[in-house]
């Protein structure tokens, strides 16, 4: 199935006003998630990290706009140089361009996974469409686990 | 296109949306109570699995190890402490030998079955889905890690 065939079928479902009603606040908060997906993305591109940082980051963020056209809302542009990085990225972008080992990498790639889980964490309490809530855990559960391995590879305690 | 994996991330939303579109009846919804039996259910049986296994990891993983097990009984006592009942005795088996593989396995069940929890509740009961989702995921991984097996970690408790 093509991308564009899902958000059509996503709309047409979510297009009720009942849906709709019940998607209050939904959107604006998977853009702020899918926006974070791609700072970090780009921030693990621009620094060298392990590839498979920045696929899962772009992974999350293909899926969080498949669900913004299914709540019928903008998929704004992604973030093209690193000046245009937002909080909580953009603080953590310079440690782990910085690093010069692969335990001050690591180090640094935990800190922007825990900032991402965090992040999910504070909108997995305030979302209402079920199907949202789901997809969103999932991206949640995502972080905590590269967090958890990350900070293994740094010599920290990965629990 | 959108790829499998991506449609996986979707997750039940994909699924939910799919099915509409094409026509068919979305899968009547399972209520919350019966969701944190499964998730307890779950956990019970990735506690199980975790007997025995430190005899097969590597000496200095071991501390590791067991402080997942104790974290998974941990999950499994904060399920019953909001409500969830135990299935039948014997339902969570112990595998045949000890096996990280299965151990894996069970960890990412559990991750799907707090999945399904996080979706169907609120409040409370909601955060108390996303740190047992977030336990099992990290568990799966780091399981992953000590044992050399491969993980997919782009969307843990996503049904394949």
């Amino acid at each position: 199935m093509r991308r564009r065939e899902l958000l059509v079928a996503g709309a047409a479902l979510l297009a009720a006003p009942a849906t709709a009603r019940a998607a209050a606040g939904d959107p604006a908060r998977v853009q702020a998630l899918r926006r974070a997906e791609l700072d970090a993305a780009l921030a693990y591109e621009a620094a060298g990290a392990p590839r498979r940082l920045a696929r899962a980051a772009r992974d999350h963020a293909a899926a969080l706009a498949t669900l913004l056209g299914a709540l019928v809302a903008p998929v704004p542009p992604e973030p093209r140089r690193l000046e245009d990085l937002r909080p909580p990225v953009a603080g953590l972008a310079p440690a782990l361009a910085a690093a010069r080992s692969p335990r001050e990498r690591a180090r640094a790639a935990a800190r922007i996974e825990r900032a991402l889980r965090e992040g999910c964490a504070e909108q997995l309490a305030l979302l209402r469409v079920p199907d949202v809530v789901r997809t969103v855990g999932t991206v949640y559960a995502s972080h905590a686990a590269q967090a958890a391995l990350l900070q293994m590879s740094a010599g920290l305690d990965p629990l | 296109v959108v790829t499998r994996r991506v449609l996986l991330g979707a997750g039940a939303a994909g699924a939910g949306t799919l099915l509409a579109g094409c026509g068919a009846r979305p899968p009547a919804p399972v209520a919350a109570g019966t969701l944190l039996d499964r998730a307890l259910a779950a956990d019970r049986a990735a506690l199980a699995a975790y007997r025995g296994l430190a005899a097969q990891a590597p000496a200095g993983a071991r501390p590791l190890l067991a402080r997942m097990r104790r974290a998974t009984a941990a999950r499994a006592r904060r399920l019953r402490a909001a409500g969830a009942r135990a299935g039948a005795p014997g339902s969570e088996a112990e595998p045949a030998r000890p096996s990280a593989r299965e151990a894996q396995r069970r960890e990412q069940v559990a991750a799907a079955a707090y999945v399904d929890v996080l979706g169907a509740v609120r409040g409370e009961r909601r955060a108390l889905a996303a740190e047992g989702l977030g336990g099992a995921a990290e568990h799966a991984a780091l399981l992953g890690a000590l044992f050399g097996l491969p993980t997919d970690t782009a969307f843990p408790g996503s049904r394949a």
